[in-house]
């Protein structure tokens, strides 16, 4: 389990390249590359629990993540990817997928951050004749949505800054194209956009830590993220996201 | 490589012991000592498919989650769903390793590098006791403890004895014995039997139910086979 502490915040384009400078400045490092993919998948079965007087039901269901890598190098502008590319990520023998399952962010007063834990449990190895989607499916499990990533990360003493872009399908440019001769070609590529339209960056500043009750690491985080918040305050605008808008939790309505 | 899994309930002191001294007579290899820790899950049974959501008040389907985590696969877990669908997790990340990582599944660097985890992750049976508790109810935990691994014939054969208890009850002698894949010949059942027959013989391996079933007929899976062995053999 992962204890995550985090700020969040939005970049407009006009505004990238002096985020980057400015961050390069003061962590000294020139950023690595982040690109995932990821799906999002619910529990196929609706959960009953049997209400007994007294007994307070803690079962929760929660929607998950599975993650993996983006390989693709892809034009920020102009995003469109192979087809194939897509179906070999579900059906792949040797990928790697985190599944990924986070609890509703700590509520509280005066907060300086969002608090939240997130669960994750790696997949390095299926069995040929099943693929990810089939594990998943025998899991419980049924893909919901997707969506790609792809940004640039920095590291400021404990804490991770993640720039990064979100791309969703766009099925509305495939309608527009049907096939043709030309098409054809086309019709093997999936069009992305952006989820943004506005074409602008997210920015999220996070600290992981191992156990939730290392509070000496939890208080330097705390300050280390305040610090941070001021020191960019000219720049982004650090904000503790929506705790709301966090909620994995299956409604069982 | 091909494996089989062997539990002796007759166990005592004095026949493992003798056991123990066969084994040593043939001048194995030690590779040590070794554990494992073997759940078995059930649907919860209120969790229930959508279209018989309104009718029933009980699932009346019964499904399994195996998951076996033997330590000499450090910080991995093996589970195995419905006997069908096997997957191997792990948490270590290949530059954490070192040595080790020729012989171990890891997680690539690059799954790291490029954020898509913490690195930071729960051994999958954790993750389905925290977070799968509405999909997936915990019935058994089976511990295996002061397990011995011989490695014997060159190095073709791997020969794991382990104590098995359930509840802090012991319930016999385990025998996990592995043959290399290039001494395998054959996959049928008749080839599998004779080859293992021969090996039990051989090493005056105590008897009891034994297992060396396979997951698929041609493509071999160690690991969701040694999980499927155990299943069937741990089922008490």
């Amino acid at each position: 389990m992962v204890h995550q502490l985090c700020l969040i915040s939005t970049i407009e384009f006009s505004n990238y390249i002096q985020t980057i400078s400015t961050l390069q400045a003061i962590t000294g490092q020139v950023p690595t590359s982040i690109s995932t993919y990821s799906i999002i998948s619910k529990p196929i079965n609706v959960f009953k629990p049997k209400f007994e007087p007294g007994k307070v039901n803690q079962i929760e269901q929660f929607f998950m993540k599975s993650i993996t890598t983006w390989d693709e190098d892809i034009n920020i502008n102009d995003p469109i990817i192979d087809k194939q590319f897509t179906s070999k990520l579900f059906t792949g023998e040797n990928k790697i997928w985190t599944l990924q399952i986070a609890d509703i962010p700590i509520a509280g007063k005066n907060q300086i951050c969002s608090l939240q834990n997130i669960y994750e449990s790696t997949l390095v190895y299926n069995s040929n004749d099943n693929s990810f989607l089939q594990f998943l499916n025998d899991l419980g499990y049924e893909v919901i949505n997707q969506f790609w990533n792809k940004g640039l990360r920095f590291f400021y003493g404990d804490i991770v800054i993640e720039i990064y872009k979100i791309f969703i399908r766009d099925d509305g440019q495939q309608e527009e194209n049907p096939d043709d001769m030309e098409g054809i070609q086309k019709s093997d590529k999936i069009t992305l956009k952006l989820l943004d339209e506005s074409n602008g960056f997210q920015i999220k500043a996070f600290i992981n830590v191992p156990k939730s009750t290392d509070l000496d690491i939890i208080n330097q985080g705390y300050k280390d993220l305040v610090k941070l918040q001021d020191n960019l305050k000219g720049l982004v605008k650090f904000e503790i996201p929506d705790r709301i808008f966090m909620d994995s939790r299956v409604s069982s309505t | 490589m091909v494996s089989a899994v062997i539990l002796n309930v007759n166990a005592n002191p004095e026949s493992i012991t003798q056991f123990h001294d066969e084994l040593s007579n043939e001048l194995p290899n030690l590779k040590g000592n070794w554990n494992f820790s073997f759940k078995i899950f059930r649907n919860n049974q209120y969790s229930i498919p959508p279209d018989k959501a309104d009718s029933l008040e009980v699932s009346d389907e019964t499904k399994f989650l195996h998951t076996l985590s033997p330590s000499y696969l450090k910080e991995s877990c093996i589970s195995l769903i419905n006997k069908r669908s096997s997957a191997l997790f792990t948490s270590l990340i290949n530059e954490e390793v070192g040595d080790l990582s020729s012989t171990l599944l890891t997680i690539p660097d690059n799954h790291l590098h490029m954020g898509a985890t913490t690195g930071l992750n729960d051994q999958f049976d954790m993750f389905i006791t925290q977070k799968l508790q509405s999909l997936w109810t915990l019935r058994q935990n089976i511990r295996g403890d002061g397990g011995q691994i011989y490695e014997l014939e060159n190095g073709n054969l791997t020969i794991r004895t382990s104590n098995v208890f359930l509840h802090g009850i012991f319930k016999g002698l385990l025998i996990e014995v592995v043959v290399d894949d290039h001494v395998v010949e054959k996959h049928d059942k008749e080839y599998l039997n004779a080859l293992f027959d021969k090996i039990t013989k051989n090493y005056k391996i105590p008897m009891g139910k034994i297992c060396f079933d396979l997951l698929g007929k041609d493509a071999f899976d160690k690991y969701g086979d040694l999980c499927l062995q155990y299943s069937e053999i741990l089922n008490f």
